[in-house]
């Protein structure tokens, strides 16, 4: 009996809006679907990154004054945390070397609930992460990685992700 | 209000490799690098050059194994690296010293007393100048480098050099964008 998978995609965005790692988690149900292309995933990150920025700029006066009393460069980083649209929802964890989370899920009644699950479990594939790309000298930022490496984080990845 | 886990949760986490096979495989980049090099100061140089790049690398290692969300202020960086990230690395602490803030110039020393990749090792007369343990200075500009602080670090004190005790120096300074007043 197939699992009833929330999950959608999961993403990873470099630190300068490149696409780092796609994995598509659910199953396309209809054979005639288009599946989605990694140029549209590409394209999708280097917007998302843009739009990150954007939550950075325009911190509303009462907020900026709060945060003005703090040591200036240790602010808050009003990075977003999650979009929601009418039939899904992206969770975001924001790492403080610049590197981007995404989780794309179903969205059901408790939003906050499974947003803070995602995040933990982005917290535990940020551990593996470093594993697959930091320690590995020939990776560098802006490469993919190579088949074996890719195929390994997928499967992590999706046991983590694919409850 | 806790913003580290505690270091005895962090390093049990960590699979642990006989501190001998460090110590060795330090020594001999350090010889092959002095072999390559012409003068004491090339060495140097290369030693935290080295360094640089691991620290670039290690750095979402530390963070993403001691859970670090966001350090309250410049104080708490430095106590994530003299006892966080020395901790996990190393297996030992610094002391960490704050410093008088000039011109937005944070600058802390780190206390060793003891370093596991100086164990067993003696500098000869004509390599009194080598800063033996330049990588770790290098690794922590790395990794300050990643999270947009610009950082020098230099050795005041040695122990290979008869000093009584290790202390590194960190001068930060937060890197500011082009677009930034």
């Amino acid at each position: 009996m197939k699992k009833d998978r929330q999950n959608y995609y999961f993403i990873v965005v470099n630190k300068t809006g490149g696409l780092q790692f796609f994995s598509q988690l659910k199953e396309q149900y209809r054979e005639d679907q288009d599946k989605i292309t990694t140029n549209q995933v590409l394209q999708a990150s280097s917007i998302f990154y843009a739009i990150d920025h954007l939550t950075q700029t325009i911190i509303p006066d009462a907020i900026y004054k709060v945060e003005q009393d703090k040591d200036k460069d240790f602010e808050r980083d009003n990075a977003i945390d999650l979009l929601i649209t009418e039939n899904y929802m992206v969770s975001t964890l924001k790492t403080l070397t610049g590197l981007r989370f995404l989780v794309i899920s179903n969205k059901n009644l408790e939003v906050p609930k499974k947003h803070e699950d995602n995040i933990q479990k982005m917290r535990q594939i940020y551990r593996l992460y470093t594993d697959y790309f930091s320690k590995d000298p020939f990776q560098s930022d802006d490469q993919p990685l190579g088949e074996k490496k890719r195929a390994q984080f997928d499967r992590d990845v999706r046991e983590l992700l694919d409850f | 209000m806790q913003i580290r886990k505690s270091n005895k949760v962090v390093v049990n986490r960590i699979e642990k490799v006989n501190s001998e096979l460090l110590t060795l495989t330090y020594g001999a980049i350090v010889s092959q690098i002095i072999k390559d090099s012409d003068t004491v100061i090339e060495a140097n140089e290369q030693l935290e050059k080295m360094g640089f790049n691991i620290g670039q690398r290690i750095i979402d290692e530390y963070l993403s194994k001691a859970e670090i969300k966001q350090c309250r202020d410049k104080i708490d960086v430095a106590e994530n690296i003299g006892k966080g990230a020395m901790q996990m690395f190393l297996g030992v602490t610094a002391e960490v010293e704050v410093l008088p803030e000039t011109d937005k110039i944070f600058t802390f020393n780190l206390h060793f007393t003891e370093n596991p990749l100086n164990d067993f090792v003696e500098l000869p007369e004509h390599l009194q100048g080598l800063n033996y343990s330049n990588m770790i200075a290098g690794a922590i500009r790395g990794a300050l480098s990643t999270i947009h602080w610009i950082a020098t670090c230099r050795f005041l004190k040695d122990q290979l050099k008869n000093d009584d005790k290790t202390i590194l120096q960190v001068e930060m300074i937060r890197e500011k964008f082009k677009d930034d007043e």
